[in-house]
């Protein structure tokens, strides 16, 4: 289990590498991964199995799931916006 | 016997269900693709465990009933593809894949799909915050992520998961502030009678209840949650009784997880073009299939929770008969070979599928929960569409899903209407009076997801983009 350090926004979070990148941010105490592009509401993590799509962040700018995507060593993610 | 087929077979799933059956097919010398969206085997129940979950969680059946059948499925000679999605099925049912690589084609083979459950959703006042989960991802993020979605929470909506999550919170060192269920009591008694025919499930319900007791949980009957708002630190959620609706509860809580328990993703097998029926005691609608998982398609099985929500055991049970059947189909063993080998676990299967239909009304226990949405509750989460505005579109003339969906939107985000489905259409029946098939489904769409532009573009120079010639003015 190693122990590695990412950001979310402008958080140094720390993580467990390979592990969902929002199960990370929970234990951080951070459930809101971005707002609803249509009222600006904030959005996380729902159905945890890659169907909601409300907890698509940008990994070091691709987009992906918060929900699987794993925690590695000094990512950046960011909030994906919706248009 | 005429002679043996052994052309390639893709089982579209690495549950319990599809791995067990790509397994089997791979020892009658079948050539086997197994596909799935995770990184390894397992599915939902048998997902692996996170790094941090294998410290945290503390051993159970689930990891290493996962361990084995991940094993069993290194040492037999399946190809797997992990980490790679299905988004689209032509209708020779050559089937379109993203993964690790990017974008890829399997031409036509014989298709087992095999992609499980998905978890039903209900919606109420407030739901979308980001501190409310569902209630299987709630499973996942505690059994796969050792990681709680709060430390208290409420577990509300209907099935026995209910009971498995508070547990699960219970295991991780939270605390459980209620459980809401939309069921009667007395269907969960009767189902505890039945819990005979299938031990190893009376012996997990017997230990959750035991622990659930000793923790002084309060537990509401025919209840849901009506409303939620945000606190400074938390939740507070509103709690009604669905007989007695002048009875109210109210909880505070760092986090909730609710989900009216699960359906067969149809999808594939709706895009495969297959017959599918409603099932009125599960709520759903499930493709027509034998015993043996055979649609109207000689080349599309349906097997697993895919082909109608039973659980693990029959899973397990329904993937290898399956794979049995294929043989047989395929003449790659006989008649009386396939009799052999299906005698047992057909007698298992019917002894486990009784117990496993008495939990589809507990599952389905909030159907009536749509017909009295609030105007203001939010029912698409993409496209933020109300209540109201379904009602009015509705009262307006809309006749079905798809109707409903042009006129308003709802459905028409990201999600493609997964989390929306169930609830639109129980206006639809609500307000209009509408059978379940009258109301019907949102259409299946390609991509089943959405893909990643660059996915679908590759990577291109502007210089490379074929320029059309000026039309002559
Ligand atoms: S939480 Fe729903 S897709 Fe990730």
């Amino acid at each position: 289990m190693q122990s590695v350090t990412f950001t979310f926004l402008s958080h140094a979070i720390e993580g467990i590498e390979g592990e969902p990148v929002a199960a990370a941010l929970r234990r951080a105490g951070i459930t809101e991964l971005g707002q609803s592009g249509v009222d600006d509401t904030p959005r996380g993590a729902f159905c945890f199995m890659g169907i909601c799509q409300e907890c698509r962040v940008r990994i070091d700018g691709a987009v992906a799931y918060a929900c699987k995507a794993p925690v590695l060593p000094n990512m950046t993610v960011t909030p994906y916006v919706q248009s | 016997m005429s002679n043996p087929d052994f052309s390639p077979v893709t089982v579209i799933g690495g549950g319990i269900a599809g791995t067990t059956s790509a397994i089997a097919l791979a020892r009658h010398g079948l050539p086997v693709t197994l596909i799935d969206e995770q990184p390894t085997a397992g599915g939902q129940i048998f997902r692996a465990p996170s790094p941090y979950a294998r410290q945290t969680v503390p051993p159970n059946h689930e990891f290493s009933g996962g361990d084995a059948l991940r094993h069993k499925l290194t040492a037999s000679s399946v190809d797997v593809r992990f980490s790679t999605r299905a988004w689209g099925l032509s209708p020779t049912l050559a089937l379109d894949l993203i993964g690790p690589d990017g974008i890829d084609q399997l031409p036509p083979s014989t298709v087992v799909v095999a992609n499980g459950a998905t978890e039903r959703f209900l919606p109420f006042q407030g739901w979308t915050t980001p501190r409310i989960t569902g209630l299987a991802g709630a499973s996942i993020l505690m059994r796969n992520g050792g990681t709680l979605p709060g430390q208290t929470v409420v577990v509300a909506g209907s099935g026995p998961l209910l009971f498995s999550v508070a547990h699960q919170v219970l295991e991780l060192g939270g605390k459980v502030a209620a459980i809401v269920d939309a069921g009667h009591r007395s269907d969960w008694l009767r189902l505890g009678a039945m819990l005979s025919l299938d031990p190893a499930r009376l012996t997990q319900a017997t230990s959750w209840m035991l622990r659930l007791r000793k923790a002084g949980i309060p537990i509401h009957h025919r209840a849901h949650i009506s409303a939620v708002q945000e606190t400074e630190t938390g939740l507070l959620l509103n709690v009604s009784e669905m007989d007695h609706p002048e009875r109210r509860h109210v909880y505070a809580s760092e986090a909730a997880a609710c989900g009216y328990g699960l359906k067969p993703s149809t999808l594939i097998t709706r895009t495969a073009g297959v017959q599918h029926r409603h099932d009125p005691v599960g709520g759903y609608l499930e493709p027509v299939t034998d015993l043996a998982g055979r649609t109207c398609r000689p080349d599309l099985y349906v097997t697993g929770d895919a082909a109608g929500i039973r659980g693990m055991a029959v899973a397990r049970l329904r993937g290898l008969i399956t794979a049995h059947a294929i043989a047989q189909d395929r003449s790659v063993i006989s008649g009386e070979t396939y009799e052999t080998l299906t005698r047992a676990p057909l007698r298992q299967l019917r002894r486990l599928e009784a117990v496993s239909r008495r939990m589809l009304p507990l599952m389905n226990a909030g159907s009536a929960i749509p017909a009295h949405l609030q105007d203001e509750t939010i029912v698409c989460r993409c496209e933020r569409v109300k209540a109201a505005t379904l009602r009015s579109a509705i009262k307006a003339g809309a006749e079905d899903l798809n109707q409903l969906k042009a006129w308003t939107r709802c459905g028409m985000g990201p999600c493609q209407g997964r989390m929306c489905e169930d609830s639109a259409r129980g206006l639809l029946m609500a307000v209009c009076g509408k059978t379940s098939e009258d109301a019907g489904s949102f259409t299946a769409r390609m991509p089943f997801f959405p893909l990643p532009l660059t996915a679908v573009t590759g990577t291109f120079a502007y210089s490379d983009i074929p320029l059309p010639k000026a039309a002559p003015l």
